[in-house]
């Protein structure tokens, strides 16, 4: 279970995420510094509930943990499309 | 050990040859090239860059970019929403599924 | 390029929405990513037994069909496999196109729907592993099967309709399991609260089911799904439900070839032996979210209202948001398919019509009543506390929302 990956992107597994809350990390952007997910392809489109859902049980007591929020772009750019 | 994935039906859709990895073959003209691989029994598209391990269609409408390629030499293509046509050439872009460079390796 | 309005998203909602405001003087331009119109129309067909008898049949795809060339015809521009990766300004949209790289509008309409939460599970990044979305889409709208022998993993409204058209399209599908039991997945897939939610399907009660006990039985099918719970599983179009049984773990070397079953307690808790059974594809099934991304770099307020799917933008009851000249429609404001994302895009259309000194076809609180009123037809109930949610989100409206 501990090597499942969580974030299918950046190869992030479940124990690293773990680990990541037990350094200390309380928001998804925490454990996006400490571990990469969210900052792939998909930018937690499809991790970021996964990680919110451990968070939150992590957590306990109903804790909202803060959530990544997008930037520009918000999806994968050539330079071409930005230069012209 | 059982696996496939197949066409439904045959439609009177026009069919067109493209490649995938040098290996030619039969799709619909218009469907996602990821529609036309998966009806030709090819669930993995490439390798994920960091583990290694086999990936393939994930969410199917361009969200997770599971499905991507390089098409027509434009690389990261979304293959799930990007319409094939007549002699288009899709590569992995891990060499041990590009069985064209491995070829050339030798 | 310069329209009145751009909207992002060519679903259901942002079409309904498009139609409306050209009907009544507007220039319009709508943005998908995606190769032809529809959104998740696409991949739905199934059949409505509320629905008026000649209305039973909802084919997503030909009303998508009627919708792009209704609205084609009344001079939308419709760019697909065209991505907005970035909204500035108001409005400034960027596009990946050859030649049109921006367009400027007035108005900006995210109607951008919503994306799949992911199911995550020991080996489910092995090819075969794809998300309920993806097997809808590709049994009814690529009509490609994606396995030989396909297992779903979560028993939800969504995977219940997507289990019956991938039956009735004649794929072998092995049967229904929960999801497992981890913190990774939420802790909220026991068998009873899983029951629980299944009688939000009673609206979906599959076509047999009607034939085999009458249509009077559908008023038992939440009850009877409830006492399956006793004896471990219910059998749907001859697919199996196992309401006791949780997926413990996807295996294969190359792609999918088998999963580990793990039969458990009305309450979630092991029992018993785990049984390994072959399939080569699995599809996942862990709901839908509101797809924000876009919206978040406008600036304008967003509320995470659980009861709607979690975060939206912030929106009035004639779909507003904090930002002048920003509207919303669809299941960006909350997961209810597609009747009322019809009705939310009328809605929207109307209001901006509104705010640019127009007429709609109809009033506003003409469209606000369609709204309620497709909310009550719609057949698929993805989040059961919808009308909880609306009212946390109205009162927050009320309090920070008003410009």
């Amino acid at each position: 279970m501990n090597d499942m990956i969580i974030c299918r992107c950046e190869g992030v597994c479940l124990s690293e995420v773990l680990d990541a809350v037990e350094d200390g990390a309380n928001s998804v952007p925490g454990i996006k510094k400490r571990v990469r997910v969210g900052m792939g392809y998909c930018q937690g489109r499809v991790c970021q509930p996964i990680v919110r859902d451990i968070l939150e049980s992590k957590l306990g007591n109903g804790t909202k943990p803060h959530l990544q929020r997008a930037q520009n772009p918000v999806r994968p750019v050539i330079l071409g499309d930005i230069v012209r | 050990m059982l696996s496939n994935s197949y066409r439904l039906d045959q439609t009177e859709q026009k069919t067109i040859e493209f490649y995938f990895n040098h290996e030619k073959l039969i799709g619909y003209d218009g469907e996602p090239i990821a529609a036309s691989l998966l009806a030709n029994g090819i669930k993995t598209i490439r390798t994920c860059e960091i583990t290694g391990e086999n990936r393939g269609i994930f969410c199917g409408i361009g969200h997770c970019y599971e499905c991507r390629a390089e098409v027509d030499g434009v690389p990261n293509v979304r293959t799930c929403l990007t319409p094939n046509r007549e002699g288009i050439e899709v590569f992995s872009s891990n060499p041990s599924l590009n069985k064209g460079e491995l070829e050339n390796e030798s | 390029m310069k329209v009145d309005v751009a909207i992002i998203g060519a679903g259901p909602s942002g079409l309904t929405a498009a139609i409306e405001m050209i009907e009544n003087g507007l220039t319009v331009a709508v943005i998908d990513e995606y190769y032809r119109p529809g959104g998740r129309l696409l991949g739905q067909h199934y059949e409505d037994p509320k629905a008026a008898p000649d209305q039973r049949v909802w084919n997503g795809k030909n009303i998508a069909d009627q919708l792009e060339k209704k609205a084609r015809g009344l001079g939308v521009h419709i760019f697909t496999n065209v991505t907005a990766w970035s909204v500035s300004e108001k409005w400034k949209i960027h596009l990946s196109h050859p030649k049109i790289n921006m367009i400027v509008s007035k108005v900006l309409l995210l109607a951008t729907g919503s994306a799949e939460k992911a199911l995550p599970i020991p080996g489910w990044t092995l090819p075969g592993g794809i998300s309920i979305g993806a097997a809808q889409t590709f049994t009814n709208l690529h009509r490609v099967a994606v396995g030989e022998k396909v297992l779903i993993a979560g028993i939800d409204p969504l995977s219940l309709s997507v289990m019956i058209e991938m039956k009735n399209a004649g794929i072998d599908v092995a049967g229904m399991v929960l999801p497992p039991i981890s913190p990774a997945s939420g802790n909220h897939h026991t068998p009873v609260q899983t029951v629980a939610r299944l009688k939000d399907v009673a609206g979906l009660a599959p076509n047999s089911f009607i034939r085999t006990f009458g249509k009077y039985a559908l008023a038992w099918f939440p009850r009877l799904i409830a006492h399956a719970l006793r004896f471990n599983f219910l059998k749907v179009n001859g697919v199996p439900i196992h309401l006791r049984k949780s997926i413990v773990r996807i295996e294969g070397s190359e792609q999918v070839e088998a999963v580990i079953l793990q039969s458990v307690s009305a309450d979630g808790k092991p029992v018993g032996q785990a049984e390994r059974m072959e399939v080569d594809a699995v599809c996942l099934s862990a709901g839908l979210y509101p797809l924000v991304d876009l919206a978040e770099t406008t600036g304008c307020t967003l509320v995470d209202i659980p009861e709607l799917g979690g975060v939206i933008p912030l929106h009035g009851p004639d779909m507003t948001t904090t930002i002048n000249g920003l509207f919303v429609a669809g299941n960006i404001t909350g997961i209810e398919g597609a009747k009322v994302a019809i009705a939310q895009g009328q809605l929207a259309a109307v209001s901006i019509l509104k705010s640019l000194g127009k007429n709609g076809s109809i009033t506003v609180q003409e469209a606000k009543m369609e709204m309620e009123k497709a909310r009550i037809q719609s057949p698929l109930r993805f989040l059961p506390n919808i009308d909880e949610g609306r009212t946390k989100l109205n009162k927050l409206w009320e309090k920070e929302g008003v410009i």
